[in-house]
């Protein structure tokens, strides 16, 4: 479970920041990447969060995974205060984003034993899990070549890999089928439909929107970092009166400003 | 000690030893470099000593008298490796040129009627001329001044009188050795507190300063330090883990740079002609020994726990490296402040963080050091490194460190 309400993050900007908008009059010293944010995602459903580039997609879920401290709201995990106790959210999340990285020095089985280890997953359970999360990415002939050496698309199934090695109970997963092939990305999204199967609770972030159409059992469509819209998609479809999500998610951006498309 | 804690300790350490490129940095390049360098000032001291030994000196000497001729010959160890040539009517200005260009050493004249003025008592004079920014000129005009023409006008003044002791008014013997009041240990100790300290302690920095960099800003820079923010292990846990791992690598790295620096020293003495060597002894106890482990392990921490603090603030290793080059700077400048005092120390110098270790350093090898004075230097370091690791830990909360975008 994660609840979201009222979450606000604002960015000060530095001096360098500024200096690179080219507007002078648009210079402002805070950056409100997100504002006024409130939802839910319940245990077996995966939630996505739709939005264009800067939207704030990324923002929300470094703030739901404690790396960053709201402005103003409130994140729980779990049921609990991820300002209060962000060790105890932490050991209770798997986060994926693209500017975390693997250290390319080490082999993809040293590098889950090491995390199994700080997530204190027993051994036996640890070489058990990476066993069963190998073969299912396709990772297994891979496990003792450097992480340096692999592709891309390998890389990122490590990541996913070492992101689940301790099997927590909420999955947040920022853009996660970027940059993989069809046949790698249907592997993922399978995968987060087990695992919402088996009662997780998953919030991903996408602007592609067939992976939001067939992934997600709820989405919000975030705009300029707030919500402006939310629900199934048979509900999105509904309330916009479109029969596919790319036109559902036009005509929500078209309505948001100011009705001019 | 955590389990997290024990697993960051050992990858970190296996991320170093399995990495040739830092093995090279940290273990190697000093060790060499240093062998070199050293291999190259002893090569060069000792081509200079041999070079000397080697060398004969020429003397052009005008108007000698008789007395003083018959003096030289008599005392033939007066003129080893000296060519003595006797002129007579000529002055300096057939010479000068000759001493100037160096294949020439001295040219002394002697007073007109030398002898007879002698005889008289009358005054006379010896004019020496030589080239004081030549080595071999001083050193002939010392040796012509000092050893020869003192021997010879003793020998005149005793002539004079009959009673040599009434010229020589009183002998000075230095009984030192019979009465053993030279502390060897302590004098031996000297010359080792000039220098080990300095070394330690740049070593010590310079070994930290390439490994702390690599894993700080370095995992910065390549997005992987904030893959081990998103664990549930605390942030101080992450700092220790880090710090103690790379506290073991520098103390690595320093040793083998010293390491280099001892085996490149014992070949050079081997090497050395026999006359010249250092006569040092010890007289280090357990305690000492201990001592100079902990305050090392201090100064390592110490050190380590800065370059963390400067690593973690930038955006990448370049950056670090900045800010690196001013904190070494003051670390050399630190490290040498001491180097020439033998005093003994007071005790609140140890108060201060760095300068008070390596003073407890040079006061091991002085024999001055005592036990409550490594435990002020161990409260300071202590104190010190609580404020470093709550101070990493704060910044490895702040997002701004986590995310160094643009
Ligand atoms: N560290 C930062 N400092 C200042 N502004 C930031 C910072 N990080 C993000 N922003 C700004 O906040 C806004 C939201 O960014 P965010 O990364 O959350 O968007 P996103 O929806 O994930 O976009 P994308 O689809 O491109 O990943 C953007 O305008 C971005 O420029
Ligand atoms: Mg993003």
């Amino acid at each position: 479970m994660i609840e979201v309400s009222g979450l606000k993050k604002s960015y000060k900007l530095s001096k360098r920041q500024l200096a690179m908008i080219a507007d002078r009059q648009a210079r402002q010293k805070v950056k409100i990447a997100v504002s006024d944010l409130s939802f839910t995602v319940r245990p077996g459903t995966i939630f996505g969060l739709l939005g264009p580039n800067g939207a704030g997609k990324t923002t929300t879920l470094r703030c739901i995974s404690t790396l960053l401290k709201p402005t103003d709201g409130k994140v729980l995990v779990m049921g609990i205060d991820a300002e209060e106790s962000p060790e105890k959210v932490r050991a209770s999340i798997a986060f994926l984003t693209n500017d975390l990285k693997l250290d390319k020095h080490f082999t993809p089985l040293d590098t889950l034993r090491f995390f199994a280890d700080l997530h204190r997953v027993p051994k036996a359970l640890a070489e058990e899990r990476a066993d069963v999360l190998f073969e299912y990415f396709d990772i297994t002939p891979f496990k003792d070549k450097k992480i340096g050496e692999l592709s891309q698309g390998m890389m990122q199934k490590v990541a996913i890999a070492v992101s689940l090695i301790h099997d927590p109970p909420v999955v947040i997963f920022d853009e996660p089928t970027n940059g993989l092939d069809i046949i790698t990305a249907r592997k993922v999204t399978d995968y987060l439909k087990m695992l919402r199967d088996q009662g997780k609770t998953i919030i991903i972030s996408t602007h592609i929107m067939t992976v939001a159409e067939k992934l997600c059992d709820e989405i919000a469509v975030i705009l300029n970092g707030s919500l402006a819209a939310a629900g199934t998609v048979a509900s999105l479809l509904e309330q916009t009166g479109q029969k596919d999500l790319d036109d559902a998610f036009f005509e929500i951006y078209r309505a948001e400003n100011g009705g001019v498309s | 000690m955590s389990q997290a804690l024990k697993s960051i300790i050992r990858r970190e350490l296996k991320r170093i030893f399995t990495d040739r490129r830092m093995v090279i940095t940290l273990f190697l390049i000093p060790a060499l470099s240093i062998g070199v360098i050293y291999s190259v000032m002893g090569y060069l001291s000792m081509n200079f000593i041999k070079d000397v030994e080697a060398h004969v000196s020429s003397y052009v000497i005008s108007d000698a008298p008789d007395s003083f001729k018959t003096f030289l010959a008599q005392n033939a160890e007066l003129t080893e490796g000296v060519e003595v040539t006797y002129v007579s009517g000529e002055t300096v200005d057939t010479y000068a040129p000759l001493i100037k260009e160096g294949s020439l050493d001295m040219f002394a004249r002697f007073n007109d009627d030398f002898d007879s003025r002698i005889e008289s008592v009358e005054s006379a004079s010896v004019y020496t001329y030589y080239n004081y920014g030549e080595d071999y000129s001083e050193a002939s005009f010392h040796h012509f001044v000092n050893d020869m023409l003192d021997t010879y006008r003793n020998g005149i003044l005793a002539d004079r009188f009959e009673n040599p002791n009434a010229i020589k008014v009183f002998d000075v013997e230095d009984l030192s050795e019979t009465a053993e009041t030279v502390n060897e240990d302590k004098a031996s100790g000297k010359i080792l507190s000039t220098i080990i300290p300095m070394l330690i302690s740049i070593f010590l920095f310079a070994g930290a300063m390439s490994v702390v960099m690599d894993s700080i800003a370095g995992e910065k820079e390549r997005g992987t330090l904030a893959t081990l923010l998103v664990t549930p292990v605390k942030r101080e846990a992450i700092a220790i883990g880090k710090m103690i791992s790379h506290a073991i690598i520098a103390t690595l790295s320093a040793l083998s740079s010293i390491a280099g620096m001892l085996l490149t020293l014992g070949i050079l003495m081997l090497l050395m002609p026999n006359e010249v060597s250092i006569g040092v002894s010890f007289g280090y106890s357990a305690l000492d020994i201990l001592y100079l482990i902990g305050l090392i392990v201090m100064l390592v921490g110490i050190y380590v726990g800065i370059i963390s603090l400067l690593s973690a603030v930038s955006k990448n290793v370049k950056e670090a490296g900045t800010y690196m080059t001013p904190v070494y700077m003051l670390i050399m400048v630190v490290s040498f402040l001491n180097m020439y005092a033998f005093n003994a120390e007071p005790l609140w110098k140890y108060a201060i963080p760095i300068y008070g270790q390596i003073v407890g350093l040079k006061e091991i090898f002085m024999y001055q050091i005592t036990p409550i004075k490594f435990f002020v230097a161990l409260a300071n370091a202590a104190v010190t490194w609580t404020v470093l690791v709550l101070w990493i830990r704060n910044l490895f909360n702040n997002e701004k460190v986590i995310f160094t975008s643009s």
